[in-house]
């Protein structure tokens, strides 16, 4: 009896080891190749110990493109989007999950339909509106198109569907104000949804590429995906070692929010799929 | 949780603030102006050269600022710009082949030149003004070409007994090809990748053209020929496929391919990319397609256009002027590996020298394979053709019919652009 339980279980083991080694093996190698000179990276079979070019390819690599101010740019719009994304976010899909108010459901449906536009549709308008603001090379021109998405406010719709009324009703009968309600007793209940899209937000907005490679023209206010992808290209010389290193600075901060964040994200994920 | 709003509300007054302040930044910097300010769209090596051209240019131009601007090379960041018919650089650049389909699909964006660059009319290599010409009307200066030849390795050809000299048409290098995985079986004699690249050396080397007298000609005996020839390299087992472009550096490095079918731009990254292999290459003209044939084609190159946008049309045309009608200009593009168009340049020093990774006066070789290139018109079909064509070579190099799959292809070109198809 205990035979195939056992075998089972290898197998199972022997596939879950497989799966990780294919998925962990291009970003170790991303790490590894960060540290070779060009003319290793390629070897046949691939050197898989770091070597000591790292430096030289992080120099090389500022030498050739604003990779710093890139990174800050890309850290100063990530992070301003997502903190005031998840806040607006959450103060709307607060009211369409709390509150009852007149054509509620129709304003509901058409956050929805701005769901199902393509991006690629709204960009000629929005080139020329953000030109007419004067907000080309500004970095909000990059963080407002995407704030309080549709998304987002569903996301959160739903997680705050699940909070008992009976609480908010408490509150509001120990006299608090309904910004309070929600500062004090929404918000903080609203964590882990709130980190879930904090992550969502902030990958999308790390690495989103078209819009800010339309009107962020100066290379010193570019982002880092822009910068990255302008390194490899067909009709010249790639400094492989140089995009390895770049590849490896873009890739740090979301390593690090995610793991942070991740308990939060799992249960987060989840949370609206069940009504409390 | 107090902590989380007061958190939440800072950082909604720096958004605020951040807004009032750069906006503030820009009223400054347009009160402070006295001086013309051109901005130029280019990309990757190119805008590179071009932003090192800016020191030189206002030794000579003093009161004209320079912006470089770096594009992709998809065009996502000029496009928008062109069709609002506002925001757009003073200067463009885009591919030689894609200028036509430029022109067409947004007339009166770029400038008339047709007067400024009469005087250049001979210092340029006669093709290269093929794609920026319209109604006899020149809108863009030809910036670099791309002639082609065949980079080989010595020392393995020298191995399997094959004399480079007796490889004189493409027949003698699949042969050639056959010889060399005697010796060496795992080597394969070329590759190709997932585009048309090698599709339109072979094309232009027959003198076809992807557009003729207005028409989509994709289904040409021309085409035909070079389809053929591609096809034959790969049922042979000569040339295999290594997808895009860092594809072939692996191939390379690893001795998987003893020779290359790329233009001179492709001389850079072998002696970088494939640094250990100096000495090992040797560079002569690609085979003919019979004895005696055309032995030079063209792939690549870029153009230079003023933008019609421009507040300062006179002096971005005193840029582009400089950078490519100049030695000083050209010296540094040919450091970049921008293989100059314009001619009068190749009796200069620097454009002389000699490359230690090959062992040869190397742009001197390529400036002799740009005599007999033949015009090519692309018509305004690139922009939308990228697709098709790479399904056409697809399907043949997978075995459909070649006229079948040309037909398709013309077909299909033919409804994205609006223009008929050549019976």
């Amino acid at each position: 009896m205990k035979g195939p339980s056992f075998l089972k279980k290898s197998a199972g083991y022997l596939f879950l080891i497989i799966a990780s080694i294919a998925s962990v093996y291009p970003f170790y190698w991303m790490f590894v190749g960060s540290t070779l000179s060009d003319s290793d990276i390629f070897q046949s079979p691939p050197k898989l110990l770091p070597s000591g070019e790292f430096m030289n390819n992080i120099t090389g690599l500022a030498d050739s493109a604003p990779i710093w101010s890139a990174l800050g740019n890309s850290l100063l719009i990530s992070t301003i989007f997502t903190i005031a994304t998840l806040y607006l976010c959450a103060i709307a899909g607060y009211a369409f999950a709390k509150y009852e108010f007149k054509g509620k459901n129709i304003m509901f449906v058409i956050v929805l339909v701005t769901m199902m536009l393509p991006h690629q549709v709204t960009l000629i308008p929005l080139f020329k509106m953000i030109i007419g603001f004067g907000w080309q090379d500004q970095p909000q021109a990059v963080i407002l198109p995407a704030l309080a998405n549709a998304f987002g406010v569903f996301f959160m719709r739903q997680n705050m569907m699940s909070i008992p009324t009976e609480m908010i009703e408490a509150a509001r009968i120990d006299g608090a104000s309904e910004l309070s309600i929600f500062h004090k007793i929404i918000l903080p209940t609203s964590l882990p949804p709130l980190a879930a899209l904090g992550i969502l937000s902030f990958i999308q907005q790390w690495g989103n590429y078209l819009w800010p490679l339309i009107i962020l023209q100066n290379r010193e206010s570019t982002t880092l995906p822009v910068l990255l992808s302008q390194l490899v290209a067909p009709g010249q010389v790639v400094y492989y070692g140089q995009v390895l290193a770049g590849t490896v600075i873009s890739i740090v901060p979301v390593l690090i929010l995610f793991l942070l964040l991740q308990k939060y994200f799992i249960s987060g994920i989840y949370g609206g799929s069940v009504k409390g | 949780m107090k902590r989380l709003s007061v958190w939440l509300s800072l950082l909604l007054v720096l958004t605020v603030f951040l807004t009032a302040c750069s906006s503030g930044k820009d009223e400054k910097a347009s009160s402070t102006e006295g001086k013309a300010t051109i901005t130029v769209a280019s990309w990757n090596a190119a805008a590179d050269a071009l932003t090192e051209q800016i020191e030189g240019f206002n030794k000579k131009y003093p009161d004209i600022k320079v912006e470089v601007l770096h594009t992709d090379t998809g065009y996502s960041k000029v496009t928008p710009a062109l069709a609002a018919g506002t925001g757009a650089p003073d200067i463009i650049q885009t591919q030689a082949r894609d200028f036509p389909a430029f022109l067409q699909k947004f007339p009166d964006q770029f400038v008339d030149i047709t007067d400024e660059t009469k005087k250049y009319k001979d210092d340029f290599i006669e093709s290269s003004w093929k794609s920026v010409t319209q109604d006899q009307k020149i809108y863009a200066m030809p910036w670099d070409v791309g002639p082609t030849a065949l980079y080989y390795r010595t020392d393995l050809f020298e191995k399997a007994g094959i004399d480079v000299e007796s490889v004189k048409t493409w027949d003698d290098y699949i042969e050639a090809g056959k010889k060399l995985k005697e010796t060496f079986p795992d080597t394969a004699m070329t590759l190709y990748t997932d585009d048309f690249n090698l599709y339109e050396i072979f094309l232009n080397q027959l003198g076809g053209s992807y557009v003729k007298d207005g028409k989509i000609n994709v289904n040409s005996p021309e085409s035909e020929k070079a389809l053929l020839l591609q096809k034959k390299m790969k049922d042979e087992g000569i040339a295999i496929n290594v997808h895009d472009g860092n594809g072939r550096i692996p191939a390379l490095t690893n001795d998987k391919v003893a020779s290359v079918i790329l233009p001179v731009w492709y001389a850079g990254t072998l002696s970088h990319s494939v640094e250990k292999q100096a000495g090992k290459w040797g560079i002569v003209p690609i085979p003919a397609f019979e004895v005696g044939g055309n032995t030079q084609a063209n792939l690549g190159g870029s153009v230079l256009a003023v933008s019609k946008q421009s507040k300062n049309a006179d002096a971005a045309f005193k840029f582009i002027e400089y950078v490519l009608t100049t030695d000083e200009g050209q010296k540094i593009m040919l450091k970049y590996g921008l293989f100059p168009s314009y001619t009068p340049f190749y009796k200069s020093e620097a454009f002389n020298s000699k490359d230690e990774y090959f062992g040869m006066e190397l742009y001197p070789f390529f400036a002799k394979q740009t005599t007999t290139i033949k015009d090519m018109e692309y018509g305004p079909i690139m922009l939308d053709a990228t697709k098709p064509l790479k399904d056409m070579i697809d399907g043949v190099l997978a075995g459909n019919d070649v006229k079948k799959m040309m037909g398709t292809t013309a077909e299909s070109i033919s409804k994205s652009t609006k223009l008929k198809v050549n019976h």
